[in-house]
């Protein structure tokens, strides 16, 4: 049998003023994540937990607006029914838009 | 039905989905069960029977996907693709039915025979998720069985369809499916077609999962296809499969593997949209109880007192609070302690039965079985009640789903020292919060994808305290630190934890280099403790160190009660003092005395921590015997002299703990019948002025032995908590990281560091005390 659905081209607002970086985000804050900018790996295994471009997410926890003093805390998500926590290392490479 | 009777039937899933769970159902075996994703690293296998069919079945690891990226996800392919089971059955979470259905997916995709285990259904409800299965099996083409492994429902119908598929397996191809990779089917078709043409690999494997997997740039995938073709023919294909993938990006602006995943996801969607159904959304009080346990200060507030909580309860439930209903020596009932039962066990009630059949008269073979094996046997096991509450309680922990909260407070603090927060669970096992075994802690740093602290964890892991250290810290706390046991538990726990993060961090810096790599870990719900697995793990590990006690310890035991018995003297008239200083054992630790009494250890000593080289165990039954065998030398000249230094020593120093009871200063003072009544007697006292008593009797032989003081015993406790990991330990490191250097490194620096711990705190303390 065929599912037949289409891959998405997702439009990527690269650039745009609603385009940061997770680890910007500060708590309570929505988005939809942009692109993954990370190694296959980490890709695979994020994408595996649910993490895909057009992802809708709420910051739980961590982060930091601030962009001259950004936090190093963990970033709690809530993705659906899932909770994750991402370091900020990788928080860094998460493009997302509010 | 099909005449074969042998079945192979696979678990696999997303890391927590349950497969464990169900494992532990299906073939009634007890595959530790925990609420952290990554517990099982290794394959495990077990049975049921089906009438006369014989069904194997393979607990795989979680994987969150199936590429070839890490090594769980590698270990689970190649055993689908080269054991190939007649059944796969994969376990979702039905309460996260899109993320696992992406994983469903993938396999669907190898063309497998599959049945779904859609577990978690109680959960799924809870959340207010209503889930149309007749639905989902007709749009996935597999059967889907509702289940909840907790209380094992759906589970028999599990079964039921493992052997309807098997049945079929040998006369039907599985159903073949497709995901629609939109603007990439025409590439994947392409390769699809040219890949069909080679007969082993359409034997072996599904050809558009290859194409697929190529266009992911799955090195498996490439490997594959080298292997199944001597034939040069694939270069061009593989090459021209790089260049296409190239053009693809530049056309799309996106990788290959992104659309792949993209594809999959939105299909997921589609098909969670056309299932479920939410009837209502419940409030998550999860997420605030986060806040507060993932805050970066609430959260190790948090850390600290549950494992305070925890280990104070499970120490005064072991020894502490007189619960257990008991029929003493003089046959009246009473209120005992756990460890005070196992105690009498073995110090009056088996001794006393041997006494009543045997008539033994004294010599070799009544000193074999009543300090050799006895004594030994019965040391180990006064521990069995502290482990199997310590156990129950960290099962607790991990099923409660609090650990991954552990992991993520911790985790800058571990990066901070070159490690990972997910060096906690391996720390853990390992013995972080004390009892745990080096060697599964070992093993489960296999989760961990990045080599660089995957070895650093390995290497600092046999720092913990394992349940093997307990017993000798147990014992020496019992003698010489029983007012501040919580103290000095806390103590050993926070300085162990120092002692492995500045060595992790000196070694990163050192010998390994590199960075710490990120972390990403799900936090699974929060789920109230099944009580059967509480039970069970509690169990499992108690067992395993009966186990163990049974079997190498007591060989080891009667091989070092062979080594302080023999040679026996030849003028039968000698006194045991002198039958033992001259012993083969003596002679052994008497080889270390000129080093090691800069630390306060005397040969004895010396002979005790030779024998925990074989397994840590093994230190306080070697006490035992040691001290039980000398008691004769009571009176030796040299001990008593020291016993005036150490006890003034003892008075003098604050803050490691002093024996100020005067019934305990009058055990110090007064020489101990142990053979005869006097012990006895002390004993009964000690209970009868209701002291928190660990009830060991090597405990008051110790507090009575001149030359051991509170000093003494906080040294030795640092010893034993920094030297060499065990034998089984030291070969498991050695096949982990593969490298002999890995496990002699660890070696050189455990002990090494040991010693010189050691000696600068004794000495340091002999010093400030003007004792020097
Ligand atoms: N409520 C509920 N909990 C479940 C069910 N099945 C398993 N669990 C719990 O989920 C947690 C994870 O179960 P495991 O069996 O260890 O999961 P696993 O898939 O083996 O996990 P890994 O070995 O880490 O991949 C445990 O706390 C189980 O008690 C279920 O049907 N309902
Ligand atoms: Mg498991």
């Amino acid at each position: 049998m065929i599912a037949n659905i289409d891959s998405p081209t997702p439009e990527i607002a690269f650039r745009s003023e609603k385009v940061d970086y997770l680890c910007h985000f500060s708590e309570g804050q929505s988005g939809t994540i942009v692109d993954l900018i990370l190694e296959p790996e980490l890709q695979g295994r994020l994408m595996g937990m649910g993490l895909f471009t057009g992802t809708r997410f709420r910051v739980l926890q961590g982060g930091n607006a601030s962009k001259t003093k950004p936090s190093s805390r963990p970033i709690l998500l809530a993705i659906g029914n899932t909770r994750i926590a991402i370091g900020h290392s990788i928080a860094s490479k998460i493009l997302v838009e509010k | 039905m099909d005449e074969h009777n042998e079945i192979l039937a696979a678990l696999v899933g997303q890391p927590n989905s349950g497969k464990s769970t169900v494992f532990n159902y299906l073939t009634g075996l007890h595959q530790t069960v925990a609420n952290y994703p990554g517990v099982t690293v290794v394959k495990k296998s077990g049975h049921y029977h089906d009438g006369k069919r014989h069904i194997e079945v393979v607990d795989l690891p979680g994987t969150y996907s199936l590429t070839s990226y890490s090594q769980e996800e590698r270990v689970t392919r190649d055993f689908l693709l080269l054991e190939r089971p007649e059944v796969v059955v994969i376990v979702i979470d039905a309460s996260n039915l899109r993320r696992h259905l992406y994983f469903v997916f993938q396999l669907l995709e190898l063309q497998i025979p599959l049945v779904i285990c859609l577990n978690m259904m109680d959960i799924a409800h809870r959340r207010g998720f209503s889930i149309d299965i007749a639905e989902l099996e007709k749009v996935l083409g597999v059967p889907v069985i509702p289940a909840n492994g907790r209380t094992g429902e759906g589970l028999e119908e599990l079964r039921r369809q493992i052997n309807i598929i098997s049945a079929k397996h040998d006369h039907e191809s599985p159903v073949t499916w497709k995901v629609n990779y939109g603007a990439l089917e025409p590439l994947i078709e392409e390769f699809d077609k040219i890949l069909s043409q080679k007969e082993p690999l359409v034997q072996d494997f599904p050809t558009r999962w290859l194409a697929v997997k190529l266009l992911e740039n799955d090195r498996e995938a490439r490997r594959i296809i080298q292997h199944h073709t001597h034939d040069k023919d694939w270069e061009p294909l593989l090459e021209s499969c790089v260049k296409k993938v190239e053009d693809y990006e530049k056309q799309s602006g996106d990788s290959p593997r992104k659309t792949i995943a993209s594809s999959r996801n939105t299909l997921a969607e589609t098909i969670e949209k056309q299932t479920v159904q939410r009837t209502f959304v419940p409030h998550r009080n999860s997420d605030t109880l986060d806040l507060i346990l993932c805050h970066p200060f609430l959260g190790l507030i948090s850390v600290a007192a549950v494992m305070f909580i925890t280990f104070q309860l499970a120490f005064n439930l072991a020894d502490g609070w007189t619960w257990f209903p008991w029929i003493n020596e003089a046959g009246v009932f009473e209120w005992n302690t756990p460890l005070g039962v196992v105690d009498s066990i073995f110090s009056i009630w088996i001794p006393a039965l041997l006494d009543s059949c045997f008539h033994l008269p004294e010599g070799d073979l009544h000193s074999l079985i009543y300090d050799g094996v006895i004594a030994g046997i019965g040391g180990v096991l006064t521990f069995v009640p502290t482990i199997f509450f310590i156990f129950l309680f960290i099962s607790i922990l991990e099923q409660s789903g609090y650990i991954a909260r552990v992991v993520v407070v911790l985790d800058r603090l571990m990066r901070f020292f070159g490690l990972h927060g997910q060096s906690i669970l391996p720390m853990i096992l390992g013995g972080g919060i004390v009892g745990g075994c080096a060697l599964p802690a070992v093993m489960a740093t296999r989760s961990m994808r990045e080599q660089r602290e995957r070895i650093l964890t390995i290497m600092v892991v046999p720092l913990m305290n394992c349940g093997a250290k307990v017993p000798v810290f147990a014992l020496l706390i019992s003698a010489f630190f029983l007012e501040y046991q919580g103290l000095i538990l806390a103590a050993i726990i926070l300085i162990s934890w120092t002692i492995a993060l500045i060595v992790a961090s000196v070694l990163g810096k050192l010998f390994i280099g590199g960075e710490p790599s990120p972390l990403v870990i799900e936090l699974p719900t929060y789920q109230v403790p099944g009580l059967r697995d509480m039970l069970f793990t509690a169990g499992l590990q108690s067992w395993w160190f009966v186990k163990k006690a049974g079997t190498i310890i007591l060989a080891v035991n009667v091989f070092l009660w062979v080594l302080m018995y023999y040679p026996r003297p030849a003028d039968p008239n000698t006194d045991a003092a002198t039958q033992l200083a001259n012993s083969y054992a003596a002679q052994m630790g008497r080889v270390f005395e000129p080093a090691s009494q800069y630390a306060g250890f005397d040969w004895r000593d010396n002979v005790a921590l030779i024998g925990g080289f074989a397994a840590k165990e093994v230190i306080v039954s070697t006490m035992a015997t040691m001290y039980g065998i000398e008691t004769e030398n009571e009176n030796d000249e040299e001990d008593n002299e020291n016993s005036t230094n150490e006890t003034e020593i003892e008075n003098d120093i604050n803050g490691i703990g002093s024996v100020d009871k005067p019934e305990e200063e009058n055990i110090l003072k007064e020489p101990v019948d142990v053979q005869g009544k006097g012990l006895t007697m002390e004993l009964e006292e000690i209970k009868t002025d209701n002291l928190d008593i660990q009830g060991k009797r090597l405990a008051i032989r110790l507090r009575a032995e001149a030359g051991w003081t509170p000093l003494k015993a906080f040294v030795f406790i640092l010893f034993v908590m920094i030297y060499n990991p065990c034998l089984a330990t030291c070969a498991v490191i050695w096949r982990e990281t593969g490298h002999i250097k890995y496990m002699l490194m660890t070696m050189a620096y455990t002990n090494g560091l040991a010693f010189l711990v050691a000696v600068m705190v004794y000495q340091l303390a002999l010093f400030l005390t003007g004792h020097l």
